[in-house]
This record gives C-alpha cells, structure tokens and sequence, in this order.
C-alpha cells in the first residue's frame, strides 16, 4: 500500500477518463501525482456506450497512442470487436471503433495506475482550490484539510450539482447511483470563473436474459483488424456480435402520448443537450416521418447479462420507457436494470483556458473533460493527457504543447474549445477538422511523432515501433516512383475497361487513376515492406495508406497551401494586455467576445463566434499600428 | 489609418469648376468646423450657408456646411461636406486650415475604408463606388448602383448558402450516419447541383459585359492609307474630329473619339495607314498604329475599291475584327462576302448597319439598368475558382465511385473562393489593394 502524503507535484481532481489520462502521464514524466476522487473504486469507469473510438473518435485515439495515451493500448487488451467505419467513404473519415469489455477495461487501467510507483489514487472530494495571487499550491477537502500541489488538474466530469431525470423524478447524484459534488462551482465562481449549465443522456440497460434474441440481427466487427495501439502485437482479438432491431409505429405512438411527462418538453431541464445524440422522444419529435429508428443492443462485458440500448437514450418515466419499448419486436418480456435518464451538470466555458488548457485566471490550474463542456471518452482522455503533459512540462520548465490545427484532431479540439461558444456538450466530428485530408488514422504516427520523442512520453520500444513503421510506408512509398510494365498491369487495366499503357510507366502515376488499386500492383512491390519486421499487423494500414498518399496527392498538396494560408494568420500574435475598449469602431458583440477569450493570434481571434469580419479588419488595422 | 483620426480631403475632382466639396470625417469634424466658421455646427442633415475664417483674420469666403451624424453618414464616423466655390486655390486653404486645426489628409480610398470597417458597406459594395465614380455611361452607373445597394452581395450570399446545403448534406453521410446509404441519395444530391451551376455561369459570364460596361473598349480603325479611316472614325462619331484630306497619309499621329454606345463607352481610334513609307514621322505613325492594335479590344480593318484585305495584317491580329468596304458610293463591291460590312463613310450609307454590328459584337442588345454583373477582376477570379470547385464537386459526387469526402473539399474551396469576395478571410494585401484603387477623397 502506497501512503498518501500531503504533497504532489501534480493533483489530479477526479478519477473518469480525463483524470486518468492526466494522472498516468504526469506520473510517466516522472512527477510525484496524486489522484483524488470521490470514489477510487469507480476509476476509469465507461458510465456510458461500451465503446471506444468511432466516428473522428478513433482518430483522436491513434493520437492519444502516439502521444502516450492509455486508452489506446488498454482499448486493445478489452475490446470485444473491433471494426472501420466509414469504409465506403473516403480515406481521412475511416475511423475505428471498438466495443469494450467495461469491466475490464476499468480493471486493466486500475492495474497500470497501480504500478506506477510515484501516483498515489485515494478517495476524497475536493471542494476548492488553494491559490495564492492567482498561483495555485494546493486542493482543499471537504473536511477542510489542505493537499499541496504545484499543479492542480480539475476533470469532475458530470459531478458538479448533478442532477439525475428520469420523468418527473429529480435525484442530485453525479451518475446513476453515485454522490454529485457540490460546492466547487460555487468556490469556482467566486475565484472569478463563469459557470453553464449542460444535460447528456443515456438509455436504459436491459436484462440480456428477457431479451428474444431470434428475433434480432447480429453485427460483427472486422476479420483482420488493426489494433488502436502501435504497441500491440499478436493482436486477435475476440469478435462477438452486436444485435439492432427496428423500434415500429407503436412504439412511437406510446412516447409521443407521454412527451409532456419528458423533462425536456416540460421544461425541467435546463441544460442544452447534444443536438447530435438526440434522445428517443427528441427523434420521434423531431422526425415524425421517420416509421423506425434503429436500436443496438451492445453487451456491457464478455458474457454480459447487462445490454446497453443504444439509440434509445431517454429521460421518460420508467413506466412509459419499459412500456413503449415492449412494442419492440424481441422485448416483449424485457426487464430494465436500470432506466434511461438525463443528467444536468455545471461546466466551465473552456474559453477560460489557454490552448495548453491552463485557466486564464489561475496559473498552475487546468481543466480537461467534461467539465470543460465536451462529451465522450475519448476527447475526455484527449484533454487529461494534454493538461497532464503540460502541467508536467511546467514543472519541468520545459515549452508546453500546443497542437495546431493542420496537425492533430485534438489540435481542433483544443482550439475549438477556446474559441467557440459551447451551446451543447462538444463533440469531435471530422468535418470540425478544415484540414481533414490531412487528419487520417493511419497517418498520427507521422504527425505527432515529433513532439512525443521531445516530450518523452513514449517508452523506447513504442518510439521504436513507430519509427518502424513510418519507415515502412516511406520505402513503400519509394517502391512506387519505380516503373510498372504494359505486361505487369494492362491486365488490370482492361479488367476496368481503362486505357492501356504501351511503355514502362512511374507505377505512382498509374496508381493514381480512378479505380485502379494498390492490390493491382505485382508483388515486387510489395516485398521490401513485408520484410519489415514491423510490418505484422499494420500491413494492411500501411499498403491502404500509400495508396492514400498516392491517389490524393494533388489534394494533400492543395490543403497544405491552404495550412500555409492559415498559419500566416497565426503568425500574427495579439499582446494579453490588449485593451479592447481602446480599440473604437469594433461591434458591440465583437468587443465582449474578443475582452472574454483574449485570442493569442489573429488567426483565433477570427475563429471567435460572433467576431465578425469588420471587427477583424478593425483589429488588424488597430494592431499594425500599435504593435 | 487609425480611427481616432479626423480626415480631410476634397470629395471632388482638382481643377477649376462650378462649386467643390470638401469632406471632414472623424470624432473632430464637429470641432474643426466650428473653428473654422466660428457657428455653432448646424443641425443634422440641413445645409447652411455660412462665412469660412482661419483664426483671426476676415472671412474669406462663404460655404455652404451640411454634418451628418455618426452613426447615420456615409462613413459611420462624424461627417461635415463644405461646398465652396471651385478654386483649386480656395479648396486648397480649407484644406490647410481643416489640417492647421487637427485633421490629417485622408489617404486614397481612406473614407470608403471607414465606411467598410464601421460596416456601413461590404467589400462588394466598397469596390462598386469607386465603379460609380468612374462609370462612363448611364448604364454603367446604374449596374454600380445595383452592386452599391447589395444586389451582387445578395446573389453571392445566395450562392454561399447554396453550397452550404450541399456541404451539410455530404457531411451528414460523412460524419453522423453509420448506416449505410440510401439508394436515392446521390440522385438527391445531385439535383442540387444544376441550380448553382447555372447561377454561376450566368454570373462568370456576365463579367464579359460588367468590365465593357466598367472598364469601356478599345475599337482601333486601321487599313491602308487614303481608304477612308479618319472619315469613317468622323461618321461612326457623327463629328469632323479628324482630318480627312483626299491624299494618302493625311493621319500620321492616332486620334480618338469616345462613343457610347448602348451604355458601352468605346474609345474608337484612328490611326496612320499602313504601308511601308519612307517618311520617318510617318514610318513612327505606322509604328504607333501597330501598337495600338496590340491593346485592342476590336479592330475595323477598312478597305476600298482599290485595295484588298491584307492576309499579314490579320494574322498580326490579336483581337476580333470587322472588315469594312468604304467608298461604296464611288463603286459596289463585285464580291461581297457575309462579314465584310459596306458602308459609305462620306454619305453615312450603312452607318448605322455597322454600329449595330458593334453593339451585337459586344452584346450590348440586352444591357438594361436593371443589369447585374460583375465588375472587378477580383469578382470574376471568385466566381470562375467558385465555379470550377462546384464542377469538380459535381464530377467527384455523381456516378458509381463518389468520392465524398474530395466533393466535400472541393465544396469548401467553392466556399472559400467565395469568402474573398465576402470579405470573411481576406488578407490585409487585398483590402490595401481594393482601398487604394480609390481616389483620394472617396
């Protein structure tokens, strides 16, 4: 047993996938972290979906692998299937996904925290911060006692004046079962931070026994997948099924007789919902002209009794819930364990942050995860590890890290978050990202390499690995500037009805016609690469990533002019001590924008919802003269 | 520029005249007008004839001073006109004493750069005033006009929204719905696509008539000597602008007259005969004529009984031309191809005929004011990149193997061809160039 003393380098407040991420990086970079939580048996756990990655999610999770992320390799070790989405697609949007074996991914995470010899996790509720001229040395418990700190890392997720739906029932917890935080936001407040209100949801869980299983259609992942991680090897994993059914007229007639009974019409809840993951009374209200929604029944673990209905996220009583979903073929004689509910929740306006996502307010303090008004796992897991990094790199007195948005989906987020009104809780979706072409999966490796090996976040024989294989791609690459005859090909060509060539060709140029396929290509290509020790289970990404680079090199190239174009704009830098009432002919909305999120570069300055265009002219002119 | 700055600059053209306004704009109009008439500044929007003086001396003369108040001017800012009598001189003085009491010179086109900062007008609507100052027609003012009040702003907003709905349909598939696709969904998407196609077109095309209209044309009569060119260029402009003499070489140096020419303003020119000559100011004037033809926009080539249509002039040609047989009075033509227009430039015989081959040739028939058209290079550039991103998009969308996610980039490089024009991502280096095309004052 670890004994917990009374200081740290680093606190970590709050122990969801935010928390976790921050404190096992610290703790990787060498910092003496504590973790506190209200409950550390509950650490890491999936309070929601049984799944990890999806889409633009599995992007953000072959990120958080090369910058030293533990969801990706524990995501590896628990999934129950894994498969691509967005195949029929397009490159940039093929995302991987993962169902999870909760329980044991809460329990693999467990393991890894504890054998980390410099992190201490205990339960606790911290209730303020302890700050001295805006300089934070310490978290203050409910019992009054002061834990000191260097760094505080503040992830409370849901918990912050919780308060559960399910109908007309109003229970103050922090999720289903669990005590909800209270007095933070208030201490918050009047430390000079702004507060909002948020909702999210979550459907009913299913006795898997009740459940007329002939009556469904199952769902597997992919045969050969690849694994999230770089460092998994020998990866085969398990495919066990999903099942979907298809919700009818009448069941959509029993919700639509009771929506008065739902918070969210009645008006109870308060907090703006996500518009992208509506609830089921929010579907059937919203798209009328719908006959059937699609409902997944997701196993919570191997050999769950427990189903996660997915598509069927609600806040409706439980009589009306239990009853509407009885008209749904194959739940005849379904049993809930537990309701669908809605949760409300204080967040923080990530505005308040620096893109390093340290408060504007209070050196030394950093928010991540849903407390900065996101929702999902993985951009939770992506803000900890970036708090945590720089709360480390602070220490250490090492340049912090700032992502930009040509380089990394999290980039997006961050930048996102600092600079847009947060009217529901944020979700990542590739379209967020302007530079998605550049954004893929199978590219993270080369995109963020870089700052991990400055940073030190990767152990030597991870670094190795992704050396080796961005090594790979490259001599594959290589392969294809070398000629392909008339006869190693035209019989391809011909296959697609395509104009032969009648002399050697660049095999690239080629490749690079509609249609034609890697695959076409003779095996001499092929074999440097297969040689390549790495090459085991990321041959498929790497052969499908050069065919990438090859086939859309005309619009990498036109979006790198377009990064070129952008990142001029942020070159123009903006002094923190801009006084905006100085600044005359701005719009009245422009003014109060721009004096709350104090944009670092012009080029966030114009990203600022409700910045206009001539308020941006005004600016650049006002600071070509006096800067 | 700095906003807390007042300006001062004639608003209108140097040179002697009836009467000349000065323009003050900024948060010291008020001040600096008072001191210079020594009166309280007069009500809002009500002309008042009142004594100009510099400090202590006697008034030396009488202006009539309008304010307009901030927000309501055309600057957004505090603005006073001062009409004086127009004297270069006088002008100068007002301007001078504005300065001795705190303003400074506007910078060109400094007054339409407040008027777009304080969002009086957008980027489409500060470049048309400067169209409406220059306009050398009545239609050509009024297409100005239709583009200072928006109505190009309008159809490129409409255009904007267009593409939007077809971008939010591709990321719909692209970033929400797991599912797979519907069948009839790229026959949906596709029948979006015609509709902002057109409207493009219409708009990339109608540049052609939007520059004539703007910029005018360059219409250059050359031939052979003594066939007749300067009496054609006096009966095309109905006037004795240029020597006619029945010996060959009369013209050595190139005159010009201005037309207009259903709302066209033609610069026509005529220009020394060609022939190889010995005579140096005339071998200069061939010279100046070859030039000439270089930078026109169209040529009449003009011949008569006694001469032919020379084969090496019109392969020199670099633009369109309309071959002309003059002197039809003194003999017919034997032969007479479809597009050689006979005329006889002495009697006016087929005159009109060969102004209406002009006007079709520049399609001017359907110039009306109600016209909208594009008027700046920078407008065409973005509508033509707009134009061709939608092409492509359309070519990556349709058919078996859509590409969604390259229709969707070209999709957004539609857009952000747009927003140059809307003024949503421009650079510093464009407005510098659009304000400074401005004349001081405006």
């Amino acid at each position: 047993m670890k004994h917990p003393s009374n200081h740290y380098d680093i606190i970590v407040a709050g122990g969801g996938h935010a928390g976790v991420e921050a404190a096992h990086i610290s703790a990787v970079l060498g910092l003496k972290t504590a973790l506190i939580t209200l409950d550390k048996n509950a650490v890491a756990r999936m309070s929601c979906n049984p799944a990890i990655g999806g889409l633009a999610k599995g992007q953000i999770v072959r990120e958080l692998d090369v910058l030293g992320g533990l969801m990706p390799r524990v995501a590896d070790l628990s999934g129950l299937q894994f498969k691509m989405l967005n195949r029929t697609k397009g490159r940039s949007v093929w995302s991987p996904r993962a169902q999870i074996d909760k329980r044991k991914y809460e329990h693999t995470i467990r393991l890894a925290l504890s054998k980390l010899p410099n992190l201490f996790v205990f339960s606790g509720e911290i209730v303020d911060v302890a700050e001295r001229g805006s300089r934070v040395y310490g978290a203050v418990l409910r019992d009054g006692s002061t834990v000191f700190c260097r760094q505080l890392i503040l992830t409370f997720g849901t918990f912050l004046n919780g308060l559960v739906h399910v109908g007309e029932r109003k229970i103050n917890a922090g999720r289903m079962g669990e005590p909800e935080s209270v007095g933070i936001t208030e201490n918050l407040i009047a430390r000079g931070f702004i507060s909002g209100r948020l909702k999210t949801g979550t459907p009913p869980r299913v006795d898997a026994k009740t459940i007329d299983w002939s009556k469904t259609t199952p769902s597997y992942g992919d045969e050969n997948p690849a694994p999230f991680s770089y460092l998994t090897r020998n990866f085969t994993p398990p495919n066990i099924p999903c099942h979907y059914v298809k919700t009818g007229s009448l069941c959509h007639k029993i919700i639509q007789d009771n929506f008065e009974r739902s918070p969210l019409f009645s008006g109870d809840v308060r907090g703006a919902g996500p518009r992208y993951c509506p609830s089921i009374e929010d579907k059937i209200h919203r798209f009328s002209h719908h006959d059937s929604h699609l409902l997944f029944l997701e196993p919570e673990w191997k050999n769950s009794d427990q189903i996660y209905l997915n598509g069927f996220s609600t806040s409706l009583p439980e009589d009306v819930q239990i009853r509407s979903l009885r008209t749904v073929s194959g739940f005849e004689n379904a049993r809930f364990f537990r309701p669908g509910y809605a949760i409300e929740y204080d967040f923080f306006p990530p505005a308040q942050l620096h893109a390093t996502l340290e408060s504007k307010n209070i050196s030394g303090l950093y928010f991540a995860g849903q407390i900065s008004g996101t929702s999902g796992y993985e951009e939770a897991a992506a803000q900890g590890l970036l708090a945590g990094i720089n709360a480390s790199m602070d220490i250490q007195e090492k340049q912090k890290l700032t992502l930009a948005r040509d380089e990394a989906y999290l980039g997006v987020l961050v930048d996102d978050l600092i600079t847009k009104d947060t009217l529901e809780p944020y979700r990542m979706f590739t379209s967020r990202a302007e530079f998605r072409l550049l954004l893929r999966y199978s590219n993270a490796d080369r995109r963020l390499i870089k700052h991990a090996s400055r940073l030190g976040v990767l152990s030597n024989k991870h670094l190795d690995f992704i050396g080796k294989k961005i090594d790979a791609t490259d001599s594959l690459l290589r392969e294809f500037n070398h000629s392909v005859s008339p006869s190693e090909i035209n019989h391809i060509l011909l296959k697609l009805s395509q104009t032969s060539i009648n002399q050697n060709m660049p095999a690239k140029k080629v490749l690079k016609r509609p249609g034609v396929s890697i695959h076409g290509f003779p095996r001499r290509f092929f074999r440097p690469t297969i040689d390549v020790a790495i090459a085991g289970v990321f041959k498929d990404e790497i052969v499908s990533e050069v065919e990438t680079i090859i086939k859309y090199s005309g619009y990498i190239e036109r979006q790198k002019k377009q990064v070129h174009q952008m990142k001029k704009q942020e070159s123009y830098t903006i002094p923190a001590s801009l006084d905006y009432s100085s600044v005359s002919s701005l719009s009245n909305e422009g003014r109060e924008k721009l004096l709350f999120v104090r944009p670092e570069t012009l080029g966030q300055a114009m990203r600022i919802s409700g910045v206009t265009p001539s308020d941006i002219s005004v600016l650049s002119v006002y600071l070509a003269k006096h800067t | 520029m700095s906003p807390e700055d007042t300006i001062v600059a004639p608003a209108t053209p140097f040179g002697v005249g009836g009467i000349s306004v000065i323009r003050l704009s900024g948060p010291d109009a008020v001040t600096i007008t008072s001191r210079l008439t020594k009166h309280p500044v007069p009500q809002d929007r009500r002309a008042v004839l009142l004594s100009l003086y510099y400090k202590s001396g006697p008034s030396f003369e009488q202006g009539v001073v309008t304010f307009f108040r901030s927000p309501a001017s055309y600057t957004g800012e505090d603005v006073v006109e001062i009409s004086c009598h127009g004297n270069p001189l006088l002008v100068q003085k007002i301007v001078d004493i504005c300065c001795a009491f705190g303003a400074r010179i506007a910078d060109p086109g400094e007054f339409t750069l407040r008027a777009f900062l304080n969002g009086k007008i957008d980027l489409i609507q500060s470049e048309s005033v400067s169209g409406v100052i220059h306009a050398q027609s009545i239609e050509a003012v009024a297409l100005n006009h239709n583009v200072l009040r928006g109505k190009l702003s309008e159809q490129f907003k409409f255009i904007q929204n267009n593409i939007i709905d077809l971008l939010s349909h591709v990321e719909y598939v692209l970033d929400v719905s797991e599912e797979d696709l519907p069948k009839d969904y790229f026959t949906k998407l596709n029948k979006m696509f015609p509709g902002v196609l057109s409207t493009l077109k219409t708009l990339r095309d109608s540049y052609k008539i939007g520059k004539l209209l703007t910029d005018g044309a360059l219409v250059v009569i050359a031939g052979e000597p003594n066939v007749g060119k300067s009496t054609l260029l006096n009966a095309l402009s109905e006037s004795n602008r240029a020597i006619t003499a029945p010996s060959p070489g009369t013209t050595r140096d190139s005159i010009e007259v201005r037309l207009n020419l259903g709302g066209i303003p033609l610069r026509i020119m005529d220009t020394a005969g060609l022939r190889s000559s010995k005579d140096s100011v005339e071998m200069e004037g061939v010279h100046r004529t070859k030039k000439l033809l270089s930078r026109a926009d169209l040529a009449l080539i003009v011949i008569d009984p006694d001469t032919e249509i020379n084969p090496a002039l019109i392969r020199s040609l670099s633009c369109p031309y309309i071959s002309v047989y003059n002197k039809a009075d003194i003999k017919r033509p034997t032969v007479l191809n479809d597009d050689v227009q006979c005329v006889s430039a002495l009697t006016g015989a087929g005159i009109k005929n060969l102004k209406s081959s002009l006007r079709s040739h520049f399609g001017t028939e359907e110039v009306s004011t109600r016209l909208l058209a594009l008027t700046t290079a920078r407008q065409f550039h973005s509508i033509k990149k707009c134009y061709e991103a939608i092409v492509a998009a359309h070519r990556l969308l349709s058919g078996d193997n859509s590409e969604l996610e390259l229709g969707s980039f070209e999709l957004r490089s539609a857009l952000n061809a747009l927003d140059v024009v809307l003024g949503k991502t421009t650079p510093d280096d464009i407005l510098d160039n659009v304000f400074g095309t401005f004349c001081v004052g405006k």
